[in-house]
């Protein structure tokens, strides 16, 4: 049953993929959302066996690298963290699986899609439930190359194209740190299991262990788009709408955050690394909010505030609340499907427009749609009792429960992000349903609501989103939930629920969500209400400079573009020049082959004809041979003995003779 | 034995040093071959071993057939090409 959660959806995608033209467009609906839909259902009985009942279950394939001390075998691990991510993981791909039977029921190439979902999900899959960071970075870097080919699904646009390569190219940059961990872990631990090196860890110096969870962490950035590996997210919203719900908001961007929870027994012995994380991670939250705060395109909107959420699991799990971080992270995926959805639902029905600006009024032409977008933002926005208040509310709290530095910092600049939020979220939902229609009268006639494929999963994430929090939080997060067994590790010195729970003012806990609802109330009322506010600010210079800075992103584009990535090309083409073509050339293939020919030449040179050198030859071929033979006597090493020696002996032969003119 | 060795480097250095005349090589590997005789002699009479002495009398005569050949092919050569210099 385990190893069939991991295998339908590759089968699905296999079958989808490679005998789409067999079984069709409906055939490969339905093959591909079956297995979804049956690994779902599998998942949720690992939940209740591995997660309600507490009995990880472990598999081992056999056996796959042997090579002195390295022995990788094909092994996979349920544990509590394994099904609780899963679950996430597998309702968000199964229900975006139903969702994209509508959304791209006009698209040409509907088998390749869905194979390459349904290949997305195997991976990610694999990559939750492997056993040994081997296994788990195959996963990792299949859900790389599946995001690549989604992103590149429009593959004639050069958009997506340059979205598709910054994603690759970015993700590399973090996949290479997180190799050099892995190198490093093997190094010390000399394993790659996760029961191996967890046991290990409290025994090795601190400093090395903070060097590897700095290293992990490099790889973490990268996929959960952090700051500095942040910018191809918003990037890749070129992608097919479901793409982005289902890789850059639910699962994809959580595989970074899973590697950091898996690795949680090395973190928590590294206290540096953890403030970094910390650091990092409000600062994403901050900066990302910020950025989202006055974006125009309707994705990118909520890109940003999917790179803020992550900021937000990103403190979470620098606060060593990794349980915390785990439920935001599936809240997240919950509520983030159901915004990336729900977007898509209101793009595909409003003749494929994504700028906000050239939208408003959609509330009377798609109520349901705006119903769930609605609840969405709530969840988003830590409405007190949905789904997303019971994590993001909490993290707030453990922040300041800390009494750190680091906590303060998370503390001041999660509830300030908190309030941006609320803000970007309402003013979202004010551009496109709220204010005065600004698109084109053909496209209003022409929208419409979306039929059942859509509006099934839109409920089922809604529900979700209302109420997942409200049921499982008391079950990941409450005080005393011994829910995670040993899968997630919390140093005893890090644990501050019980001071985030009881010991803070009620000021304090209710200070993010009255920012967000004074963020709330102040988007609706400057976009409906009062815009002329905001077109007199955006008229004045500095309200101008502001403008658009946010909107480009803290210009990090563009230092990447001016600084790294130019410098980039200038060293690839030297290395190009200078070692390729010009180092490894002339001591490879040009530079051996001459040297041949020279000493070719040179030996043949001395074949004189003249019979007094021919008996100088002989005589120092008898001396030479009796100085090999006698060697042992005299020097105390055989020659002859040493393979090497001979190697070197007639390399140097080669070298001596090889000179072409004497 | 020392007297064996210097016959030996004298008929190597007569060998290799000559440059024109082939009847001076032949001498000098008669001199090298004489003085490993003279060697394999003393070196029996040190061990009191009549080995040596038989194998050195089987070296000389093998010694002088093998010079008899060496000036017959030079007398071969001689009538061939009229000369017996080195330089060509």
């Amino acid at each position: 049953m385990y190893l069939s959660i991991i295998i339908l959806p590759l089968l699905g995608s296999l079958v989808s993929g490679l005998l789409g033209r067999k079984v069709g467009v409906t055939g490969s609906h339905f093959v591909t959302c079956t297995c979804l839909i049956l690994s779902s259902l599998l998942m949720t009985i690992a939940f209740y066996e591995v997660g309600l009942c507490g009995s990880p279950v472990h598999i081992n394939l056999g056996s796959w690298v042997e090579s002195e001390i390295m022995s990788i075998s094909w092994e996979f691990y349920f544990d509590q963290l394994t099904v609780s991510l899963g679950l996430a993981v597998l309702y968000c791909s199964s229900l975006i699986h139903i969702y994209s039977i509508d959304y791209l029921s006009s698209d040409p190439h509907n088998q390749r899609f869905f194979s390459y979902l349904s290949a997305f999900t195997a991976g990610m899959l694999l990559l939750i439930c492997g056993g040994n960071y081997f296994v788990m970075f195959i996963g990792w870097e299949a859900i790389g190359v599946v995001s690549y080919l989604l992103i590149n699904y429009y593959f004639t646009r050069i958009q997506a194209n340059k979205a598709a390569m910054l994603a690759f190219t970015m993700n590399r940059g973090g996949d290479m740190l997180m190799s050099i961990g892995f190198f490093a872990i093997f190094a010390l631990f000399g394993s790659l299991n996760y029961s191996v090196i967890f046991s290990l860890v409290p025994y090795i110096n601190e400093t090395t262990i903070s060097l590897v969870a700095l290293l992990l962490l490099g790889g973490a950035l990268a996929k959960s788009a952090n700051i500095p590996l942040h910018s191809w997210l918003p990037g890749s919203m070129e992608a097919p709408t479901p793409v982005s719900a289902l890789l850059h908001a639910a699962t994809l961007v959580t595989a970074g955050i899973y590697l950091l929870l898996r690795s949680s027994p090395i973190l928590e012995f590294s206290p540096t690394a953890l403030l970094v994380i910390t650091l990092i991670g409000s600062t994403t939250a901050f900066f990302a909010a910020t950025c989202g705060l006055l974006q125009n395109d309707l994705k990118r909107i909520i890109a940003f505030s999917t790179i803020s959420q992550l900021g937000y699991m990103m403190m979470a799990i620098g606060l060593s609340q990794y349980n915390v971080a785990l439920l935001h992270t599936v809240n997240h995926a919950f509520f983030k499907a159901l915004l990336f959805l729900g977007a898509g639902a209101v793009i595909h029905s409003f003749a494929d427009q994504q700028d906000v600006r050239r939208m408003g009024g959609l509330i009377k032409f798609l109520p349901f749609t705006y119903s769930v977008m609605l609840v969405g933002s709530l969840s988003l926005l830590a409405t007190p009792y949905l789904t997303g208040f019971y994590s993001k509310d909490l993290i707030l709290e453990l922040a300041y429960g800390q009494y750190s530095f680091s906590g303060m910092y998370a503390f001041i600049l999660g509830s300030i992000t908190a309030g941006i939020t609320a803000f970007y979220s309402f003013r979202l939902i004010s551009l496109v349903f709220l204010t005065t229609p600004n698109g084109q009268k053909q496209s209003y006639l022409n929208s419409h609501e979306s039929n059942i494929a859509v509006i099934i999963p839109l409920l089922i994430l809604a529900l979700f989103s209302i109420f997942f929090g409200y049921v499982f939080s008391d079950l990941f997060v409450g005080v005393g939930s011994d829910f995670f067994g040993n899968s997630l590790f919390i140093h005893p010195n890090n644990i501050s629920i019980i001071e985030a729970e009881f010991s803070i003012n009620p000021v304090i806990k209710l200070l993010p969500a009255i920012l967000s609802l004074t963020g709330a109330t102040l988007a609706i009322l400057l976009y409906n209400k009062a815009p002329e506010f905001i077109i007199g600010f955006t008229d004045t210079s500095l309200g101008r400079k502001i403008y658009s800075f946010l909107n480009g992103k803290y210009y990090f584009d563009v230092i990447y573009n001016h600084y790294i990535v130019s410098a980039g090309l200038q060293l690839g083409y030297t290395i190009s020049k200078q070692i390729d073509r010009g180092a490894i050339e002339l001591l490879g293939p040009y530079g051996l082959a001459k040297a041949f020919t020279n000493t070719g030449m040179n030996i043949a040179k001395l074949d004189t004809g003249i019979i007094t050198t021919y008996s100088l030859y002989i005589t120092i071929g008898l001396l030479s041979l009796l100085f090999l033979v006698f060697a042992p006597v005299l020097i105390d090493t055989s020659m002859i003995s040493e393979i090497r020696l001979i190697i070197i002996y007639f390399a140097s032969l080669i070298l001596v003779l090889s000179p072409s003119k004497f | 034995m020392n007297l064996s060795i210097i016959l030996f480097l004298i008929g190597i250095l007569g060998f290799i040093l000559n440059r024109k005349n082939i009847i001076l090589m032949i001498i000098a590997i008669e001199i090298m071959l004489l003085a490993v005789t003279l060697l394999v002699l003393i070196s029996s009479y040190g061990f009191d071993d009549n080995v040596g002495q038989t194998f050195s009398i089987y070296i000389i005569s093998i010694a002088g057939a093998e010079s008899v050949i060496g000036l017959s092919i030079l007398v071969a050569y001689y009538r061939l090409r009229g000369t017996i210099s080195l330089r060509t």
